[in-house]
């Protein structure tokens, strides 16, 4: 039952853990050790706390979807991952395309579940796609926009953006790029932050460098 | 926007159906599906202690009203959409429990009766019938393990509520809505004795 699961895990220990596995891989494959402080981890709150002030912000500085022109100059997204230089410009490239996959998946609810939940895809170095939606998780109509290469993120009760980092702690996928259907909150901003990702300044995507 | 077809849940087939009845019988319809769940909204009501369950039933009996003789406004149909749609949780409420999702799935579909009575559009009673389905995958999905989603269709509460829609369907241009809503509100029974007994959260 879920009420059992979720009383027993408590949620702020399942992000913790989401961050902490995130982190790792990193830091055993070489890459930059992000600093980490756990206290801190603790302390998010995996709800969402936007106001409609802090929406509109973000919705008047919308990157996405990004120009015809952007993504036919884009480059492929992983090569660009390991490319050192602007990275800002390239991530936003290469998260245009996350966020075209996030608005179609988010796309198969109906109206009403479209203005009430949220949808993630995330992009990971080892390939595969992690997609999650928040609160209930992946609907029906949902899944039946996936393909077995991708892997359905699933948290009762967590954001969108968190479930996905945990999926992808769960199946040793070492995060890339994330996209959602709606600006990234201050929580998993936070959640974000601490597993050495960067958040764009429009708040509709994020980033892990490599 | 695509039909959703699993098992033998077909939105394809709902949508067919619907636009050859009468406006009103889609309503009917409609609200069928949203009485099927309400019950599940009651329990949400119950255990969490938030939402509004007479507001919510309030909604649903005006909904049934559509093919009474009294006069309704669109106003107040409207109006009542409003109430029935400002009662779907978000995802992001700082209130959000592991029945949320339930409360989620009832008042939408009572609002999408209504909706269908304003817009007199099958797609709005399609958008019902998609509300008791993914209440009955969220039932299935509750013990499934991580990264994991079940195929449902065995599922008790699957088999129950893809039934009571098909029984909506059939009935809902039968010219007896009591005797629809009394089917509806037997299915409504036996879905709350599947989440009581275990089957659910």
């Amino acid at each position: 039952m879920i009420g059992r699961w979720l009383r027993e895990a408590r949620l702020w220990a399942v992000v913790a853990l989401a961050v902490l596995a995130v982190v790792l891989p990193s830091a055993t494959a070489g890459a930059a050790v992000h600093a980490y402080d756990m206290p801190t981890v603790v302390r998010v709150d995996v709800h969402r706390h936007h106001t409609d002030e802090t929406r509109a912000g973000h919705l008047s500085d919308v990157p996405w979807p990004p120009s015809p022109h952007e993504r036919s100059a884009s480059p492929p997204a992983r090569t660009r991952l390991l490319t050192p230089g602007p990275g800002l410009r390239t991530a936003t490239n290469s998260a245009g395309g996350l966020g075209a996959r996030a608005n179609e998946i988010h796309g198969a609810l109906d109206p009403i579940a479209q203005n009430s939940r949220t949808t993630a895809v995330m992009s990971t170095r080892e390939g595969p796609n992690v997609i999650a939606s928040g609160g209930r998780d992946l609907s029906p109509a949902q899944r039946a926009l996936t393909g077995p290469e991708d892997v359905l993120g699933k948290l009762p009760g967590a954001h969108a953006e968190v479930t996905a980092m945990d999926a992808a702690a769960k199946a040793g996928l070492t995060p890339a790029e994330i996209a959602a259907s709606r600006p990234i909150c201050p929580a998993c901003e936070a959640a974000i932050t601490e597993s050495g990702g960067q958040v764009s300044p429009s708040g509709w995507w994020a980033w892990w460098p490599g | 926007m695509s039909a959703l077809i699993v098992g033998d849940y077909d939105e394809g087939a709902i949508k067919e159906r619907l636009m050859a009845v009468a406006p009103d019988c889609r309503v009917l319809f409609a609200a069928a599906c949203a009485e099927l769940i309400f019950p599940a909204y009651r329990h949400f009501v119950q255990t969490t202690g938030t939402g509004d369950e007479p507001a919510l039933r309030a909604a649903l009996d005006l909904a049934w009203r559509v093919s009474h003789e009294a006069p309704v406004t669109p106003a107040q149909v409207d109006s009542q959409r409003e109430t029935a749609e400002a009662l779907v949780p978000h995802d992001d409420d700082d209130s959000w429990s592991e029945l949320s999702p339930l409360a989620q799935n009832a008042a939408a579909a009572v609002t999408y009766a209504l909706r269908a009575w304003l817009s007199a559009d099958a797609q709005d009673g399609v958008w019902a019938a998609r509300q008791v389905y993914e209440l009955a995958d969220f039932i299935a999905q509750v013990d499934s393990p991580a990264l994991e989603y079940v195929r449902a269709d065995t599922n008790s509460a699957v088999v129950l509520l893809v039934g009571g829609i098909a029984s909506a369907l059939a009935g809902c241009d039968s010219g007896n809505p009591s005797l629809l809503r009394s089917q509806s509100e037997e299915g409504g029974r036996r879905l709350v004795e599947l989440i009581d007994g275990g089957d659910g959260p």
